[in-house]
């Protein structure tokens, strides 16, 4: 059995036995749910990925995507994307992991924050917002000005707040506060990869999502009875189902093409990442839509699990970077071309 | 679901391109560029049926090109599905004419390979790879589109061959091809639905067939309607088995559905409208506009990748018959949209008739795009393909 299958089994059986309707209920409410994190330490699958100098257990960028992905499929209530993306950072900052449960912290546009050098020492003052479990955990690594930083995050002042999904997306404000560790300013292509990578793991959850929704959806319309039949014996139910599974497919694809040319070509992959992040994107606009078409009123309720995975991909969907941003971008590397050189760059 | 999963369980999306295929892309490329130069050709939406040229056809098959997979003792040259697949999508992405090749390339010399007899194998697929001999698509009947079960034509038992009456329709090119793999009953209808028929390698010079056009909506002449009026058929034309003609039908369509040109059929349209905007007095594109064209080269990226995925489950000795009508069923959508978005984009006036390319193109992609959802199985038909391996009917 290849390590791969391994990892993928792992993951299944681990986040298939924690993430009950019930955990997910709780994380709605905003709980934490001790008993997934557990499961997920003691398989050590939260470090696959992070280089084994700053306490990782190494591994390909695609084992820590199938991680992220089965536990999207189950959709698991944990940071887990920020995890393995700060790993990443750590790795590149030659900064050892904290002692405990981290998130990722990346300024917004609009946030005011800064590193400053001091007589006591490297601090950080301003407010970030939008950070994953922020609550839950506790350190952050957060990224200003090109460096990375480490923050105990009970020094800070949280202010809860939530994705569309219900997902911990909170606010810290920080005031002189004492960072545990920070670097050296990174080289600007690890700094540019950053907004990259992170699509991309973003990207490895939707489709994960997707899948989950595709296989409930499967599972609804055998079992679902009108007309003295399962509605699976409709031709529109039927039509529906295969566009749906068209666009999961299509996600799959984008997906994996664009860790293959991740690991291939690390920071050369930014086109293949924003394509991903744009098809998957779509991807979700329909299979949602056709998901709840499909399920009826059952699909609409907070009781019928369906809606922790819509919920979650519409969330996804606007993170690291909605279809729009990045399809603005690539719309002006398009045009920057000689027609001729599109198909080219197509193919790659 | 255990759809585009190599039979290692890894992902066909994740195969390395191997070195000679990029070799071979770039010989291919080089030969485009040539031709271009020489004028050979004038690019066109869907070219791969529009574009008939036999001079084309011939170039291809010296170079090799034309039954790429095929054992060498049948003029083949034994290289992968995934080289076949390399060459297919650049010229189908430069818009070559390969219309007089491409069905016997496609399907009808893998149908021969598989299910002729020597003789046959000796008699056609040299021709075929050398581009000189063409063949057609003898499926549809005026009362049989969807439900190609239910067709009527009739091949009643003779003495050394067999009598057929009856007709095909859509049929394109049959007025300049040479033979066409018909599909016919050769037993009445029966209780069961897909038993009594069998296929037969029709001489479309032979006495007896008589060819009617069919002018499409853009007035272009490529479909036509076959009637066949006591035509003898041989026995030694009779291909595989008699009684076996569904389910030689099937394998013949899951090579038809297997290739990449069900997605770039308009891509002129995209390409020159860029063309149109990196001109020197081009007008500075608007956020929307960036926008789309972002989505419709994510759109196409993703499609491509997806087809060449087929062409790796080909290459495993698979057959994707499920994989490929769902990428015909998104790609083709795709074609349609691009054309419907551009046009959006492009304040222009489309005609077949006008000097701008980008407003040819546009009316071409308009006029012809109903039938990018309708050929080669309906769009929804394909979709029931999929509902079946999800396991819903």
């Amino acid at each position: 059995m290849n390590e791969l299958t391994l990892i993928a089994e792992t993951a299944g059986r681990l986040f298939g036995e924690t993430c009950t309707t019930a955990v997910l209920e709780a994380a709605e409410q905003g709980e934490w749910t001790e008993i997934v994190w557990d499961a997920l330490e003691q398989t050590g699958l939260h470090l696959i990925s992070v280089p084994e100098a700053v306490g990782g257990v190494g591994g390909s960028l695609n084992e820590a995507v199938t991680v992220l992905r089965i536990a999207a499929q189950h959709a698991a209530p944990l940071p887990l994307a920020e995890i393995y993306l700060a790993g990443w950072l750590l790795g590149e900052a030659g900064i050892g992991l904290p002692n405990g449960r981290f998130t990722l912290a990346i300024p917004r546009p609009t946030n005011d924050v800064a590193f400053a050098e001091t007589a006591v020492g490297w601090q950080l003052a301003g407010e970030l917002t939008r950070i994953a479990f922020a609550r839950h955990v506790g350190f952050a690594i957060v990224v200003v000005a090109g460096r990375v930083g480490l923050v105990d995050l009970a020094d800070a002042t949280l202010i809860p707040s939530q994705n569309l999904a219900e997902e911990p997306r909170d606010t810290a404000v920080f005031a002189q506060t004492k960072l545990l560790a920070v670097s050296e300013s990174l080289a600007p292509e690890v700094i540019s990869h950053l907004p990259v990578r992170g699509a991309l793991l973003r990207t490895a959850q939707m489709v994960g999502a997707l899948e989950a929704i595709l296989a409930c959806s499967i599972r609804y319309v055998g079992e679902r009875e009108q007309f003295g039949r399962p509605i699976a014996k409709f031709q529109a139910i039927q039509q529906y189902m295969a566009q749906l599974a068209g666009e999961v497919v299509a996600a799959k694809a984008a997906l994996e093409t664009a860790v293959m040319l991740v690991e291939q070509e690390g920071q050369g992959a930014k086109t293949a990442v924003a394509m991903a992040k744009i098809r998957v994107g779509e991807a979700v606009s329909t299979a949602t839509r056709i998901a709840h078409q499909i399920h009826g009123a059952m699909g609409f309720t907070q009781e019928y699990p369906l809606h922790y995975f819509t919920k979650r991909l519409w969330a996804w969907r606007d993170e690291f970077g909605a279809e729009g941003e990045w399809a603005e971008w690539l719309g002006k590397e398009v045009l920057k071309m000689k027609a001729q050189n599109l198909w080219p760059f197509v193919v790659g | 679901m255990q759809l585009f999963t190599l039979p290692d369980g890894s992902s066909p999306f994740q195969v390395p391109l191997a070195a000679d295929a990029k070799g071979l892309r770039q010989e291919v490329r080089v030969f485009l560029r040539e031709s271009a130069a020489a004028d050979w050709f004038e690019p066109q939406c869907d070219a791969w049926i529009a574009g008939f040229s036999p001079e084309f056809s011939q170039a291809l098959g010296e170079r090799g090109w034309l039954g790429m997979a095929w054992p060498k003792k049948y003029g083949g040259h034994e290289r992968p599905s995934l080289h076949r697949f390399v060459v297919s999508e650049e010229l189908l992405a430069a818009s070559a004419p390969v219309a007089a090749h491409w069905i016997a390339d496609r399907q009808s010399g893998p149908a021969i390979l598989r299910y002729g007899t020597e003789q046959q194998k000796q008699q056609f697929l040299p021709a075929i790879a050398r581009g000189e001999c063409y063949f057609g698509i003898g499926m549809s009947e005026p009362d049989s589109g969807s439900d190609l079960a239910s067709i009527r034509s009739l091949a009643e038992k003779v003495p050394n061959g067999w009598r057929l009456n009856g007709r095909k329709v859509w049929t394109s090119w049959a007025h300049r091809f040479h033979y066409m793999i018909t599909l016919v009953r050769t037993a009445p209808r029966g209780e069961k639905h897909h038993a009594g028929m069998s296929q037969l390698i029709i001489d479309l010079s032979a006495a007896g067939v008589t060819i009617k056009p069919i002018i499409s909506i853009d007035g272009e002449h490529h479909f036509n309607q076959v009637i066949f009026d006591g035509v003898f058929v041989p026995d030694e034309m009779v291909l595989g088995e008699v009684g076996n003609g569904w389910g030689q039908v099937v394998g013949e369509l899951a090579f038809e559905r297997s290739g990449p040109e069900r997605l770039l059929s308009t891509l002129p349209v995209l390409l020159a409208f860029i063309q149109r905007h990196s001109e020197p007095n081009a007008q500075t594109a608007d956020r929307h506009t960036h926008i789309m064209l972002g989505r419709l080269t994510a759109q196409l990226w993703t499609l491509r990748r997806l087809s060449l995925a087929v062409a790796h489950l080909l290459d495993q000795g698979d057959v994707p018959d499920v994989e490929s009508a769902l990428v015909k069923d998104l790609g083709t959508r795709y074609e349609q949209t691009l054309t419907e978005t551009i046009r959006e984009l492009a304040p222009v006036q489309p005609s077949l008739h006008s000097a701008d390319p980008l407003e040819r193109y546009l009316a071409q992609g308009l006029l012809r795009g109903p039938s990018f959802t309708l050929r080669g199985g309906t769009n929804e038909i394909l979709r029931g393909i999929v509902a079946r391996r999800l396991g819903l009917r």
